[in-house]
Formats: C-alpha cells, structure tokens, sequence
C-alpha cells in the first residue's frame, strides 16, 4: 500500500493530495482527499488537513483510517500489515545545514536536496521494518536492511561525493562562486597584462617569422582554451546525459557561446598570422578546418537549445551533440602530425624538450594561465546568471536578492 | 636626445619590422575579445535580477 502526498502549486492555490493505492494482489482502488473540499480524507483532516501538523502526532490516526480503508475496500482480514512509503517533494526552505541533504536519490536528482520522513515510535525507533531511514545516502534497499543494522553505522559520505552533490546544487554554487569570479577576472587579467606586454615588447623578433611570431602568444592560448572548453562542455554532457544533473546542463548553457567566441579568436589571429608568414590567410588545412567545425559546433549547441521548444528535450539533445562532437577534439589535436598541413606541428611535447626557446616560452606560459584563469571566471560568471535566470521565483533567490 | 630616442623606441615598437599592422590588429581583437567575454555575463546577471526585482515589486 502506497500514501503518496502529492503537491501542485497552480498559482498561489497549493493543492494537497493524498493518494492511497492498493499495490498487491493485483487490486487497484484509489482514494484521493483534496485540501479543498475533499470528502475522503483522512481523519483528522479538519479545515487545514493533516499534513499542517508533523506526521507522528497523526500516526495512530493514519494507521486506523488506512487499515480500515484496506479492509473495507478489499474486504481483507489480516494480523499483520506491512506498508511501504514513497518519496514525497517538499518545497520549503529551511536552514541549509540539518535535516536537508544531499543524498541518494531514485529520481536521479542529486542537485536536490533531500528531507526523509519516516513513520516512528514513541521511542523514535522507526516503525515498521526498522533499519536506519535517516540517512540520506542509502538507497530504500539499505534503509530497509532490517533491525539487525545498528543506528549509526551508515558511514557518512565521502568528501567526494558531498563536493559533487553540493556542485549539483544551483543555490549552493550561485552563492558561493561570486569571489572566485572575482579572484580569477582580477588574477587572469594580470597575467594576460604581463605576458602580452612581454611579449610584445621584451622579446626578440624571431629569426624568420621576425615581429609577427608575437601573435604566438595569443593565437596559442586561445586554440587551446577553445579545446578546453569543449571538452568541459563534453563532460558536462555526459554528466546530465547519466546523473540528469541540472548543474551540467546549465554549464553546457553557459560555456557554448563563450566557447564560441575563444574559437572564433583563436581562427581569427590565426587568420592575421597566416598573411605575413604563409602569404595567404586562409587554407584549407586539417588543422584549420577542425578548428572552423569546432566553432560550428559550439554555434550549434547554442542554435539546437533555441530550436527545440521544450526544455527537457533540448537539454538532452544539446548534451547528446556535445558528447559526440568530441571526436573533433582529437582530430584537432593530431590535424598537424597526421595530416600534411601548411600549420606547423606542435612545439611543446608533453615529455620532451620544447622545440621553442625559453625566451618565447616564458610569456606563452603566462599567457596561457591567463587566459585559462580569466575565461575560467568568465564561465563561472555566465553560470551564475543562468542560474538566476533559470532559478528565478525560487524563495533561496529572493532572499538572496533582498539581501544584496 | 631622449626625447628622440623615446620616439623611436615607440615608433619601431608600433612598425614592428613591417609586421606591426598585423600583431596590433591580433592584440587589439584579442583584447576586444575578452573584455566582451568578461563584461558579457555579469552585464546579464545583472539585467535578470533587475527583472526579477521589478517583477517582485509588481506584486
């Protein structure tokens, strides 16, 4: 047997239901008891139903009115009754700490947190088939594992894990993130300051490509921040595809456009270095061309979320298209070793002396810090405005917004 | 004297050989580039709070 509480907001009118199923012996009844001017409810309904008062002080009243709803439906005798609890939603907001955690979660929402309610005694021992309901980690098979199972033996979870579920968490990551933008726009921006002027102004011109090889210092960075972020992006995918995570989803939301634009610099400076050192600024070579498909696939994870109306849909085929444009990052990356192309091979082996000197190395290294930590910012930045954007009319955000 | 030599530090740093209109052009795309990256998403945090602070108070 099933009692279900079910809560719809249609407006500012909440209407509360109780559902109680029959789930054995193939029999279906169904009762349902409205806030409003339901005629089946369960005793102590009175003006403001049941649910106003915590459930323990109604459980004696709850376990008469659902034996005997079983009896007189199903017309059954019985000694013992077992019954089984579903998970219930609650929209609320209580401190932080506490009661609410993150958890196990069979609707596969681990960015939400969770509040379990169960049936105890007057000893606050569970009733029923015991084991230890609390903790939010485990699944209905582990809480249920029987009296055996002392109280505090569920381990608590692992750093990993919490770190996982709290990323998961819009509120969490929205009030929290604001001075890591803060500390990586400040910090990126100083290093990209240093090591362009560096590069511009403190390096020698190089023996053949003279002046121009200082556009190495941000054509390299950019190219390399765009793989960056598909790749996240790709993750990203992958993790709302398995776990549904909202987080993900709203990543990928976030970063696409921003990709966009890295992809679109790094063609763009690539384009100017070409005229004075390859005499042309474009052809059509391996590397240059997976590069150009990985700006058309950021361009369509953008376009694909506007084409598709509904939500749920577009977020799975956005996620779907960036897991399997993948592909292109290795393409990209062995373009200049597989291929015979006009781009030079790489000049930095992971393992292997550099085939570029230190005094060009030094503001590239700098450089590509700084556009990581700075684009980094930027990322986390278009997060947060997601979420505002996607979180609007939730009470965290309200009060959030009151408070700044 | 050090005026003109200030001078023509500035003028080889601009000309770069010949290849000064093409590294400046890079850098200049390159800084437009991300000051937009930056401002972008915080200019649009905050138009949606302001909307939403709008909204809230129409209520």
């Amino acid at each position: 047997m099933f009692v279900r509480r079910q809560e719809t907001h249609q407006g500012r009118q909440g209407a509360t239901s109780w559902s109680i199923r029959a789930a054995t012996g193939g029999c279906t009844g169904t009762g349902t008891a409205k806030r409003h001017g339901g005629s089946a409810g369960p005793p102590g309904g009175g003006a403001r139903g049941p649910h106003a008062a915590p459930l323990p002080v109604h459980k004696r009243a709850f376990f008469s009115f659902l034996r005997e709803r079983w009896a007189t439906l199903f017309d059954a005798r019985f000694d013992v009754l077992l019954y089984d609890l579903t998970s219930t939603c609650f929209e609320s907001d209580p401190p932080f700490a506490g009661k609410r955690q993150f958890g196990y979660s069979r609707d596969k929402r681990p960015d939400c947190v969770q509040v379990v309610i169960a049936l105890v005694d007057a000893a606050g021992l569970p009733a029923g088939l015991g084991g230890d309901v609390r903790q939010h980690q485990r699944q209905d098979a582990a809480s249920i594992a029987g009296p055996l199972l002392p109280y505090d033996s569920a381990r608590p979870m692992g750093w990993i894990k919490t770190t996982f579920h709290k990323t998961g968490s819009p509120r969490w990551f929205f009030t929290g993130a604001r001075p890591w933008v803060v500390g990586l726009y400040v910090f990126g921006a100083l290093l990209i300051v240093v090591g362009s002027t560096w590069g511009l102004g403190f390096v020698p011109p190089e023996r053949l490509q003279g002046d121009s090889v200082r556009i190495l210092f941000i054509h390299a960075p950019a190219a390399h921040l765009a793989e960056a972020i598909y790749v996240a992006i790709a993750i990203a995918g992958f993790v709302f595809l398995v776990w549904r995570m909202k987080m993900a989803d709203m990543l990928i939301q976030a970063a696409a456009p921003i990709g966009f634009v890295v992809t679109v610099l790094a063609l763009a400076t690539g384009i100017i270095w070409g005229i004075p050192t390859w005499g042309t600024g474009w052809v059509w070579d391996a590397r240059t061309v997976s590069t150009l498909l990985l700006a058309f696939l950021f361009f369509g994870l953008v376009a694909l979320r506007q084409a598709i109306g509904r939500e749920d849909r577009a977020s799975r085929a956005v996620a779907l298209l960036a897991l399997v444009g993948v592909i292109n990052i290795p393409i990209i990356k062995y373009s200049v070793e597989w291929f015979t192309t006009l781009h030079q091979p790489p000049s930095i082996v992971i393992g292997e002396k550099p085939a570029i000197a230190p005094v060009f190395l030094i503001p590239l290294a700098v450089n590509v810090v700084g556009f990581y930590c700075f684009v980094a910012g930027v990322v986390i930045a278009a997060l947060r405005a997601r979420i505002a954007e996607r979180e609007a009319g939730t009470q965290w955000l309200r009060d959030w917004m009151s408070k700044s | 004297m050090v005026a003109r030599l200030d001078v023509e530090i500035v003028t080889e740093l601009l000309e770069m050989g010949g290849h000064g209109v093409y590294v400046w052009s890079a850098y200049a795309l390159s800084f437009a580039a991300l000051i937009g990256l930056g401002v972008w998403p915080l200019a649009s945090l905050r138009a949606t709070i302001r909307r939403l602070k709008r909204r809230g108070e129409r209520q």
